[in-house]
């Protein structure tokens, strides 16, 4: 079993709400409105409220799980649950889960920045700057720096929301109408898409035994996701009334192409500004998942997680270069999306069974 | 018993390396042989002749016990060995043997030589105490006594050094200060075996958390005022002899950039001033850096009508925006440098001249655009107005990396930068405590001190981040009780 890491390792309660929110934002809600808008059309913003409550939901189910047993992260829990070997595999998985997530964060920006500002710039070397930033913070860092740099990142980059307010402006209405015209299938294909921007709060599973007040973290936990929620709903709304129903069709990056209208009397083309800044709200993200797979990786491999850090960075990086084209890393990406709402969205659900039913076993047992 | 040896002179003179300085006073007083011996430059002359020689001479009894009991003099101390004799002689003391007696007996009629007490040179303030720590360790002392009456204030004394051993004074307020920082600060300087330390900077040096990063870890001050006021808000302060700068600890990156004026002065101008010198540093470390970046790569960024103007002036302009901004960096560094180097009035001249000149000159002959010479002096200025000298340095080194990082890599190469500066300042510790508390870890109540200021009745608690045993200062449900009108 994972030992309960000391007073000094741990954070308040409040950080929790940083860094469940920091690693659900990331590079989803860049582009997000095209992908659910293309399944769910006009309605694509119930689709976003309806996977946010979904979220609520899931993350009460994760807590109730991690406060079931004296197992309080799901590594444990699945060895608990499935027993030595099974629990193994299924704690692979997850270790699998958080890598892909790093990759095509990864990926995904490098494909993001070299698309809009640097055509030539080699994916090879991209992928080694922000790996090599990964191992810098987390190595001699550890825990307290992921938190840190969600916290600090957090306030860094939260008044970008604010530049909302020019592409208001030029907002019609009209495209939101009529409402709920989705069909049902629709409507689930939409919150089924929308599953790889809201990613991130799974990670909840693995930080809970860092937190020194375990009573708020649920709390704190909820704020976050809700704060998620309302983001991606408030630029998904804007982004259905900003484009018209065929441009947004074909814009990638919607997000971004909505705020290249901002103008200030020093800075035109804001999307050159935007993309850079992303890079702090990606590297929560980055630590977030890096220091999650090593911390699992300590659970499995018996490995000191330092050495974890490097090996994973490495493998991280031969798979990282490995990607080439923009469709591969979509396809990877949708891939990444389609795992992830498996194991975000549904798998809580059924643990929190397997828990309940594993623990009355041993009760009756006894 | 080394005076029943051979010629005690001898002993001392041994001891002391022979210096020639050594003077043996022998006189014939009652019959007994009376020897006094010191270094004639490092004594009171006047002290000898009428505090020891003329009370010795005026005794009826002359023995070691009656010169140690009425011997009108401050600091007398009975020794046993010739060792400690010469080490109370090295100090500035007069050694008294009196023959036929086992033990000699040390005198204090030293006189040190200091400078007077000066104003602050490198912490210049416009409000506020003028006066300065100078290089004796007692007179500082002396100094912080006067401005600390507080009982509780402690000033533990610890020697470090092995071969030149030097008095270092540990300081705090006992209720106040925080055990365990003590306590750190303790045994670091007792674990601290070195031959020698030549000055407090170097001694914050050695006593540092992390040796590979470009910030200070310790608060440098040669203000009274400034210790004061932090020994009051919690921190301990470490005096070092022969160093007119004391060593405040712990310190968070924010308080290099307090200064006292900020208290001094009434809230809403010190919330302005806090505002204008942030900025000021903000811009100095991220301006040259932004113009290479969107020179280089993203013109895009810059309306039309700018983009005019710095086109118009980088037109003559041969070098890449990378090449030009380092060398006009490294110029006025250069300016800096030399002008921190030149004895003050050739120095003030030659900056002002020879920045304009050279800046004109540059222009003209095509090397630099006017605009990088505006960005450059402004991220100059930004740097100056950082109240610590150290902390003013490191912003300006801190520049040239991110230059560096702007030309390869554009604006992604700046944010790359400052994610590392972030990762770094996170990772950082000072005497164990988080270095960019109160912002993280977050204390809001500490905000009040770390970042803006309120009027005085909201600083009724110490800041936090020092962890002070006692954090009330007033109370504060007296310091908000409203009046009625009228009343």
């Amino acid at each position: 079993m994972m030992k309960t890491p000391n007073e000094r390792l741990s954070i308040n309660a409040y950080l929790v709400f940083f860094l469940i929110h920091t690693t659900q934002i990331g590079l989803g809600i860049v582009g997000v409105q095209r992908v659910i808008f293309v399944e769910a059309r006009q309605d694509a913003w119930i689709a976003v409220l309806l996977s946010g409550l979904w979220i609520h939901l899931a993350v009460f189910v994760i807590y109730k799980t991690l406060t079931l047993t004296e197992h309080d992260n799901i590594f444990s829990l699945h060895t608990f649950v499935y027993g030595r070997v099974f629990g193994w595999i299924a704690n692979a998985l997850v270790i699998a889960y958080f890598l892909m997530a790093y990759t095509s964060i990864l990926l995904g920006y490098v494909e993001m920045a070299i698309t809009w500002m640097y055509p030539d710039f080699p994916l090879w070397g991209a992928a080694l700057i922000l790996i090599v930033l990964t191992v810098y913070a987390l190595y001699g860092g550890g825990f307290r720096l992921v938190a840190g740099v969600s916290f600090l990142t957090f306030f860094m980059t939260i008044w970008i929301v604010t530049l909302v307010v020019q592409p208001l402006k030029y907002a019609e209405w009209i495209h939101l109408q009529p409402v709920f015209e989705a069909t049902p299938t629709q409507m689930a294909k939409g919150v089924l898409k929308t599953a790889y921007t809201m990613l991130g709060f799974e990670v909840l599973y693995v930080i809970y035994p860092f937190v020194k007040e375990k009573g708020r973290v649920h709390r704190y936990a909820q704020l976050g996701v809700m704060l998620t929620t309302f983001l991606v709903a408030t630029v998904t709304v804007i982004a259905i009334a900003f484009f018209s129903p065929k441009q947004l069709d074909v814009t990638i990056w919607a997000s971004l192409s909505m705020l290249k209208i901002v103008k200030l009397p020093f800075v035109e083309r804001f999307e050159y500004i935007l993309i850079p800044l992303w890079l702090l709200v990606i590297l929560p993200n980055l630590l977030m998942f890096m220091w999650a797979m090593t911390r699992g990786g300590k659970e499995l491999f018996r490995v000191k997680q330092k050495y974890l850090l490097f090996i994973f960075a490495f493998l991280l990086y031969v798979v990282a270069i490995m990607f080439e084209k923009r469709a591969t890393i979509n396809e990877f990406t949708d891939q990444v999306g389609y795992y992830g709402f498996w194991l975000s969205f549904v798998y809580p659900f059924i643990l929190y069974v397997f828990v309940r039913i594993k623990k009355w076993a041993k009760g009756s047992a006894k | 018993m080394w005076f029943s040896k051979k010629n005690r002179v001898d002993e001392v003179a041994e001891q002391l390396a022979h210096s020639p300085d050594l003077m043996c006073r022998r006189i014939q007083c009652k019959g007994k042989t009376v020897d006094i011996l010191f270094l004639r430059n490092l004594i009171n002359h006047d002290q000898l002749q009428q505090n020891v020689l003329a009370f010795i001479h005026d005794q009826e009894d002359v023995s070691l016990k009656q010169l140690a009991r009425c011997l009108p003099i401050g600091a007398v101390h009975v020794c046993e060995t010739e060792k400690e004799m010469a080490s109370y002689i090295r100090d500035g003391w007069a050694c008294i043997y009196i023959e036929g007696e086992t033990h000699g007996l040390a005198v204090n009629i030293a006189e040190k030589v200091e400078r007077s007490l000066e104003k602050a040179e490198t912490e210049s303030l416009v409000l506020g105490p003028k006066m300065s720590f100078t290089e004796s360790i007692d007179t500082n002392i002396h100094i912080l006594r006067q401005n600390v009456t507080d009982t509780k204030l402690v000033t533990e004394k610890m020697t470090i050094g092995m071969r030149n051993p030097l008095e270092v004074r540990v300081v705090y307020i006992e209720d106040i200060a925080d055990e365990e920082n003590i306590q750190t600060v303790k045994q670091r300087l007792s674990e601290l075996h070195i031959d020698e330390v030549t000055d407090s900077s170097v001694l914050a040096q050695l006593l540092e958390d992390h040796a590979y990063t470009i910030f200070p870890q310790y608060l440098l001050t040669e203000l009274p005022d400034r210790l004061a006021y932090s020994l009051m808000k919690g921190r301990i302060g470490i005096f070092v002899d022969r160093s007119p700068t004391v060593i405040i600890c712990p310190t968070t990156f924010f308080s290099f950039f307090e200064s006292t004026e900020d208290i001094y002065l009434r809230w809403t101008m010190s919330i302005v001033l806090r505002a204008i010198r942030m900025f000021g540093i903000f811009s100095s470390i991220f301006l040259s850096p932004l113009y290479v970046a969107v020179i280089t790569y993203h013109y895009e960024v810059i309306p039309s009508a700018l983009l005019l103007t710095i086109g118009e002036s980088r037109s003559r302009v041969p070098f890449p925006p990378v090449i030009e901004a380092l060398l006009l960096e490294f110029m006025i560094e250069l300016l800096r440098e030399a002008g921190a180097r030149l004895p003050t009035k050739v120095g003030q001249t030659m900056s002002i001249v020879g920045g304009i000149v050279l800046g004109q000159a540059a222009v003209d002959a095509g090397f630099t655009s006017n605009v990088l010479i505006i960005i450059v002096a402004l991220s100059a200025l930004g740097s100056f107005t950082a109240p610590s000298y150290e902390m003013g340095a490191t912003i300006r080194i801190l520049r040239f990396p991110i230059i560096l990082l702007a030309a390869l890599w554009g604006l992604v190469g700046i944010l790359i930068g400052v994610s590392m500066l972030l990762i770094h300042l996170l990772k950082l510790t000072s005497l164990g405590r988080p270095y960019l508390s109160p912002v993280y870890p977050f204390r809001f109540a500490d905000m009040k001190y770390a970042l803006i200021r309120l009027p005085q009745k909201f600083y009724s608690e110490r800041p936090k981040t020092n962890r002070p045993q006692n954090a009330r200062r007033f109370s504060w449900r007296e310091a908000m009780k409203r009046k009625d009108l009228d009343e």
